[in-house]
């Protein structure tokens, strides 16, 4: 990709994502926060395609937006109108809060905007075709324990998630 | 109409896209979902604040491997990060189901210890 | 070992796999036989643990994704030891209706703990933390039927998500940095690279740590994230409290150790930029840390609370000596590393021992029976089951640091070793107000542990309270006030085995020139141990 369809593509997905962000801080509907949701995710997966892990940006469209998000819907439909309060911020530390986000952003942006970036860059393009490949053997090699930490984490998900919610005797 | 050094830092630093332009989106993500996190009230919303977090980190590593490293270690974190939404995703509904669950036991009377 | 002549990583991980392979197990048997369910749970634990002595006595291949050093052979030792207790204290909690389902996730969670130390990698690190902090959102949850538990489950997973996250966006910059997720090792690795200041100076190194040490503030209760803990102790059933106090905070501190091991964590006064900026955020947690826990402890009527502040001001203290950096030599009394080490293996058993106690008188309550909670039903337990009481009284008094217990060797390790590590560097003063405050704040804490003393022995007995008849809960009081009081009396063991573990991390912090991980030298130190 040249320099200006890079441009385009990072411009109009980051804002996507970002905009979609800033909506769902605002807004008071969570309904319409986990649709905002969406827009960052899918947002999110453009930007990998942009930064060529075209693989990694299917995965986030259908693990992430496709498969996690609907939890996340159905979580929506299951609390939306309960007691299930887990925190009761008060007025007062929202508006902490907001000071404090709004430091950490800009003081972090400042101090990432110092760093020279071409010392350590890299000319070396990622790895184009078969990227697929490379994942799957770096997966089942250098990175076979943590694979198969994440199975067994999986399965105390499912133990967990089918136990805590059975049916009451 | 402009000296030569606004066209210079157009072409430069809003054109040409660097390391810098991910990471202050992620950086800007990071606050959004730490805002998210703290001033919603419904427990949803703090895990979309959480997904917030989640993504800005995946973002930080698939740009410095592309940026910093050439590899695809970053990737590979940023696989892992997607499972561990979906797993968190799990859970939570799990937790609101045995909250559930258990409201259905308990008596109306006792309700007043819903009020925390 | 012959026998199953396999890959290295099946060799080097053979506990974890014991482990892993035996929540399965437990989960499968569960089907048909549930009374011996708690059996194979210990038999698994005690299986892993012979392996864990075996493999360290011959050896294992090493591989690379995988650190292989005294510090994993000391988290398996005391991490499998505990978690022997551990169950003990658990086996009376699953209900009729469990199928072994509570006995896994035990498993599954010390299988994370043990993993934790045996990282050698950003994204395994991350994913044995995971694994240690998923089982013990769902335990809590199952532990009472009871709205509170569900809500204080609640309040526990969100934060630890969020706090998980933020972990994860400070090991993206860690990442930055050094280029790799390789964690230690004489190629590309983060220790190397940061060693030498970082691939991109001190910026990304600095904003790296500081994120990610408050992501593990969360898993050992301190200041940024503590929040939580007095919830959820009082949420879930005592029996997991207990657990609660070792687990998490054990996996907690063995992962900030190598995380700051990754740098040149003391602070040295001819030293770059970040280790004077991760000094002082370290100094700042420690302090608030101590202050927080102990402060709201002392207003607390209910025991379980208070015990939960106190759990806090325990991780202070374990701050103030990290704070100082491993120093030299590898004893407790220099090492901060060890002294760390030393103190949350006898913090575990003590904390552990008081839940346990907790759990062992019952009262009937409108909502059937449960574990006694706050001080008016523990009144005078001491008269009516004077050996729960006395018990009792041992792991409150080890908490509070009282001689003849080994929470009072603890202490003077912890303080001695933040004093004397620092000596020299540029943070000593800072250290030495630490310190002071520290020792004030053990003064302040002794006035709520007092309370609870106080209660047990000196009021009346309180009406509708009775003993559980769970024989491994007793067998696991005893053996708990018993270590407390032999950790004073013959701390050599675990003095030995904690200094033989920060071998390796010290070897490591050290600007020497061989970066190879030294193959545990154990026997190179000449420290005694006292008396």
């Amino acid at each position: 990709m040249d320099v200006f369809e890079q441009a385009l593509g990072f411009y109009l997905f980051a804002a996507v994502a970002l905009f979609s962000a800033i909506g769902i801080v605002v807004t008071k509907n969570i309904v319409r926060a986990a649709v905002l949701l969406l827009g960052t995710l899918g947002g999110v997966a453009c930007l990998y395609f942009v930064l060529s892990a075209n693989f990694l940006a299917a995965i986030q469209l259908i693990v992430y937006a496709g498969g996690t998000l609907i939890l996340i819907v159905f979580g929506v439909m299951l609390t939306s109108k309960s007691p299930f309060v887990v925190f009761t911020p008060s007025r007062v530390q929202i508006g902490i809060a907001v000071v404090i986000a709004v430091v950490l952003a800009t003081s972090l942006c400042t101090l990432l905007l110092q760093v020279d970036w071409s010392a350590t860059a890299t000319d070396q393009p990622i790895v184009q075709s078969p990227q697929v490949k490379v994942v799957g053997e770096s997966l089942l090699q250098q990175y076979l324990v943590p694979f198969e930490v994440a199975s067994v984490l999986l399965l105390v998900v499912m133990i967990g998630a089918a136990y805590l919610a059975r049916p009451e005797n | 109409m402009f000296p030569d050094e606004f066209y210079d830092f157009l072409l430069d630093g809003v054109l040409t896209i660097g390391l810098t332009h991910y990471l202050i989106l992620s950086v800007l993500l990071f606050s959004l979902g730490i805002l998210c996190m703290v001033t919603k009230r419904n427990a949803i919303g703090i895990l979309i604040g959480v997904e917030l977090v989640l993504n800005a980190a995946s973002i930080n590593f698939v740009a410095f491997s592309k940026y910093q490293t050439g590899g695809l270690d970053g990737h590979i974190v940023a696989l892992f990060i997607i499972l561990l939404a979906a797993a968190e995703a799990a859970i939570a509904i799990a937790i609101f189901m045995n909250f559930y669950n258990t409201l259905r036991t308990i008596d109306v009377d006792r309700g007043d210890e819903l009020r925390l | 070992m012959t026998i199953f002549a396999t890959h290295p990583i099946v060799t080097s991980l053979a506990p974890e796999f014991i482990l892993v392979l035996g929540g399965v197990l437990v989960l499968l048997l569960g089907l048909a036989r549930r009374q011996w369910l708690s059996l194979v749970t210990f038999a698994v634990i005690a299986l892993a643990l012979i392996t864990a002595c075996r493999l360290r006595q011959y050896g294992a291949e090493s591989v690379p994704q995988l650190t292989n050093d005294s510090l994993l052979w000391y988290a398996r030792l005391v991490g499998l030891s505990v978690g022997l207790l551990i169950l003990l204290v658990n086996r009376h909690v699953p209900e009729e209706g469990e199928r072994g389902e509570f006995f896994s996730l035990l498993l599954f969670s010390l299988a994370g703990v043990l993993l934790v130390a045996a990282a050698n990698n950003l994204i395994l690190l991350f994913l044995a933390l995971e694994l240690v902090s998923v089982p013990t959102y769902i335990m809590i949850g199952l532990s009472r039927r009871d709205i509170r538990a569900q809500e204080a489950t609640g309040k526990y997973f969100f934060l630890g998500a969020f706090a998980a996250a933020m972990m994860l966006y400070g090991f993206s910059f860690l990442y930055g940095a050094a280029g790799t997720t390789v964690l230690f090792g004489s190629g590309e690795s983060l220790h190397t690279t940061l060693k030498q200041g970082g691939a991109l100076g001190d910026t990304f190194v600095i904003i790296g740590l500081v994120l990610t040490l408050g992501g593990l503030a969360f898993k050992v209760a301190a200041v940024p994230f503590h929040s939580y803990v007095a919830d959820v102790y009082q949420g879930a059933a005592s029996p997991v409290t207990g657990m609660l106090g070792f687990v998490p905070k054990f996996a907690g501190f063995i992962a900030i150790i190598r995380v700051l091991s990754l740098c040149d964590w003391s602070y040295a006064t001819d030293a770059t930029a970040h280790n004077g900026a991760l000094f002082w955020v370290l100094w700042v947690l420690a302090a608030a840390t101590m202050l927080v826990g102990n402060t709201l402890a002392l207003w607390q009527q209910n025991v379980k609370r208070m015990l939960a502040y106190s759990s806090i001001a325990h991780s202070g203290y374990m701050l103030v000596a990290l704070v100082a950096g491993p120093g030299s030599g590898p004893s407790p009394l220099r090492n901060g590393a060890t002294a760390v080490l030393f103190y949350i293996a006898v913090y575990g058993v003590m904390n552990l021992g008081a839940f346990a106690s907790l759990a062992y008188l019952r009262k009937t309550g409108e909502d059937g029976e449960d574990s006694a909670e706050t001080l008016d039903d523990i009144a005078g337990a001491a008269r009516r089951y004077p050996w729960a009481g006395l018990a009792l009284a041992i792991c409150v008094l080890g908490l509070m640091g009282f001689p003849l217990t080994g929470g009072f060797l603890g202490k003077i390790y912890v303080f001695s070793a933040a004093l004397s590590a620092s000596a020299g560097t540029a943070g000593h003063q800072a250290m030495i107000i630490l310190v002071v405050f520290g020792v004030l704040n053990s003064a302040i804490a002794a006035a709520y542990y007092m309370r609870i003393l106080a209660s047990c022995y000196l009021r009346k007995p309180a009406e509708g309270v009775t003993a559980s008849r769970c024989p491994a809960l007793r067998l696991s009081i005893a053996c708990c006030a018993i270590i407390v009081l032999a950790t004073f009396f013959r701390p050599g063991l675990l003095f030995d085995r904690s200094s033989e573990a920060s071998v390796d991390v010290q070897a490591r912090t050290s600007m020497q020139e061989n970066n190879q991980s030294s193959a545990s030298t154990a026997t190179t130190f000449a420290g005694l141990p006292p008396q």
